[in-house]
């Protein structure tokens, strides 16, 4: 295994896109913090708010990265054969994608990272974090580093099985894009609608009218999902137990591709 | 003989159609087994079973004595070396970068074998060109010193020489004949090039719409593909003694109670009146003079 992780940490320092995608992040990071910066003077605004942008922005940019960054990474090493070549030099396919998916998990935290680190150094200088408290800001960075690690997660499974560096980048944006804009819609539906009756200049608010049991099950979907926990992160108002259990749901995803894809990665069949 | 890699019964069905058909091969220590079959007969198939691309639908295999359902099975395995299709080749990196990355890999160091891997096959003045700038000959070298950053004892080849200029097939056949000789290292060759590939194995493996159908010794192919003349005869009993005593040929093999070949250049002439004065009768004379590409066609029945 500390070959394997070894040759893939070889690639990884050699790896432009994941350099181009690191500056991209921290770039993003800077524009926030001066996008916040010129919001001073009409509301009150903190590094706090800053932080909420990196967890995609509400438009799941992270997940776009990171599907980005693991699908040509591993695609590629599809592509030129050095997949196969692991396999049939006794590298051990279950330490193959386990390697794969620790190292990719490295370089989308260190992605993660470089926008949260501009941040935490001109955020905290020109914006200051206002009323949050340090746990507050603790727990809701290490929410988004866990959904980061989790889109990592179910990215790196898709592309170690999918064996094709275009299918498993277009399933991973598009999917990232198409899950954003259900769970946008499942979101408004849950926090109900205003209407206007006939004749009444005001609005009436109409509490959701799904069952009690899709709501609840909507709820934990959009908590379950990445692209669901970077919205509701990126709206900032969430509880600290609210961030521990998205923590807690990250974690399921990388449990759940480390143990069921190294399994499912060992019945496959490679070109 | 030890055998480095020995399959039983080994079978792969894709969609019902069996691929593979209850392969039963030995590859001995030290041969170049050339593996001979049509296109889609089921040989690159083969290759990626044994070296763990494809799971197997039946049967099992042995590499270094290792089943492959044991568990050092592994460790078997790192003892190969393998280009199935293409080479292993990272096209963003130089020749040298290629192959630290597979010592990196496969936890050798790389900084006194990389040099004279490179030199080995004959890439050393490759510099700061990147692989993506290689000719296709120059890959196919860096896939085979990338094979042998283990020093593996086995080396699985498919097609090696596909694509390649009459001079890269030259430097290729050389240079597998040389790691065979100087590093005894066992090889498993598949080719199209018939010709080619009798210029180097020591055996061969014949497939035929996934089955085996033949496993032979390059002697015993030589033996099968001399220059020899057939004749159908009334009997072959006095056929020694007419060809021993009357022409002084001794080299021929009677093959059954009418057939029987005869090595070597044959004066016809003198054939049919040493055995009319034996008081035999001659029916027919055939001459053959097969290489190995005869010698499949002959074995899978032609263009059937």
């Amino acid at each position: 295994m500390g070959k394997l992780l070894r040759a893939d940490l070889f690639r990884a320092f050699r790896y432009k896109i994941f350099y181009l995608l690191l500056a991209v992040n921290a770039v993003v990071g800077v524009f926030s913090v001066i996008n916040q910066l010129a919001w001073r003077g009409y509301a009150e605004v903190s590094a706090f708010d800053v932080l909420g942008g990196g967890f995609g922005g509400g438009i799941g940019f992270i997940g776009i990265l990171n599907a980005v960054l693991v699908a040509v990474f591993i695609g590629h090493e599809y592509a030129c054969g050095a997949m196969r070549n692991k396999v049939m030099t006794g590298g051990g396919r279950s330490k193959i994608y386990l390697s794969k998916l620790a190292v990719s998990s490295a370089m989308c935290a260190a992605v993660y990272l470089a926008y949260h680190v501009v941040n935490f150094v001109l955020g905290s200088a020109l914006l200051g974090w206002g009323a949050h408290s340090f746990s507050e800001i603790v727990l809701a960075f290490f929410a988004g580093l866990f959904m980061s690690l989790a889109y990592c997660a179910i990215f790196t499974g898709v592309s170690m099985l999918s064996k094709n560096t275009v299918v498993s980048l277009l399933s991973g944006v598009l999917g990232t894009l198409c899950i954003l804009l259900l769970v946008i819609w499942v979101q408004g539906e849950l926090e109900g609608t205003y209407f206007f009756p006939e004749g009444s200049e005001e609005g009436v608010w109409l509490p959701c009218q799904w069952p009690a049991f899709w709501q609840g099950l909507a709820r934990f979907a959009i908590r379950l999902v990445p692209t669901g926990q970077s919205v509701l992160l990126s709206m900032g108002s969430l509880s600290m137990s609210a961030m521990g259990t998205l923590i807690g749901l990250s974690c399921v995803w990388i449990v759940l591709s480390a143990a069921g894809g190294s399994l499912v990665f060992r019945k496959i069949d490679m070109k | 003989m030890e055998c480095v890699l020995r399959t039983y019964g080994l079978t792969k069905v894709y969609k019902g159609v069996p691929v593979v058909n209850g392969v039963s091969m030995h590859v001995r220590r030290g041969d170049i087994y050339g593996f001979v079959g049509r296109n889609g007969a089921g040989k690159t198939t083969l290759m990626r079973l044994v070296g763990g691309l494809v799971n197997k639908s039946g049967g099992s295999y042995e590499l270094f004595g290792q089943r492959d359902d044991g568990g050092k099975f592994d460790r078997a395995r790192r003892r190969t070396g393998a280009i199935i299709e293409t080479p292993s080749v990272f096209p963003e990196f130089t020749a040298e970068e290629n192959l630290r990355a597979q010592c990196v890999s496969l936890g050798v160091d790389g900084k006194k074998i990389v040099p004279e891997l490179l030199e080995y096959v004959g890439l050393s003045g490759t510099g700061k060109k990147k692989a993506r700038n290689f000719s296709l000959g120059m890959r196919q070298r860096l896939g085979i010193a990338a094979a042998l950053v283990g020093s593996p004892d086995f080396l699985v080849l498919d097609e090696p020489t596909n694509g390649l200029d009459p001079q890269g097939i030259v430097e290729i056949r050389e240079l597998l004949i040389r790691l065979n000789r100087e590093k005894f290292i066992t090889i498993l060759i598949s080719s199209h090039i018939l010709g080619e590939l009798s210029k180097l194995a020591t055996a061969y493996g014949f497939i035929e719409k996934g089955a085996l159908i033949k496993e032979i010794s390059a002697k015993e192919l030589d033996e099968a593909c001399r220059r020899s003349v057939r004749v159908t005869v009334s009997d072959t009993e006095k056929l020694p003694y007419i060809l021993e005593r009357g022409l002084g040929i001794a080299d021929f093999k009677i093959l059954s109670q009418t057939e029987a070949d005869i090595y070597g250049d044959v004066k016809i002439g003198e054939l049919a009146l040493a055995l009319h004065a034996g008081g035999e009768e001659l029916y027919r004379v055939r001459e053959r003079d097969e290489d190995l590409e005869g010698y499949f066609i002959n074995l899978v029945g032609g263009e059937k």
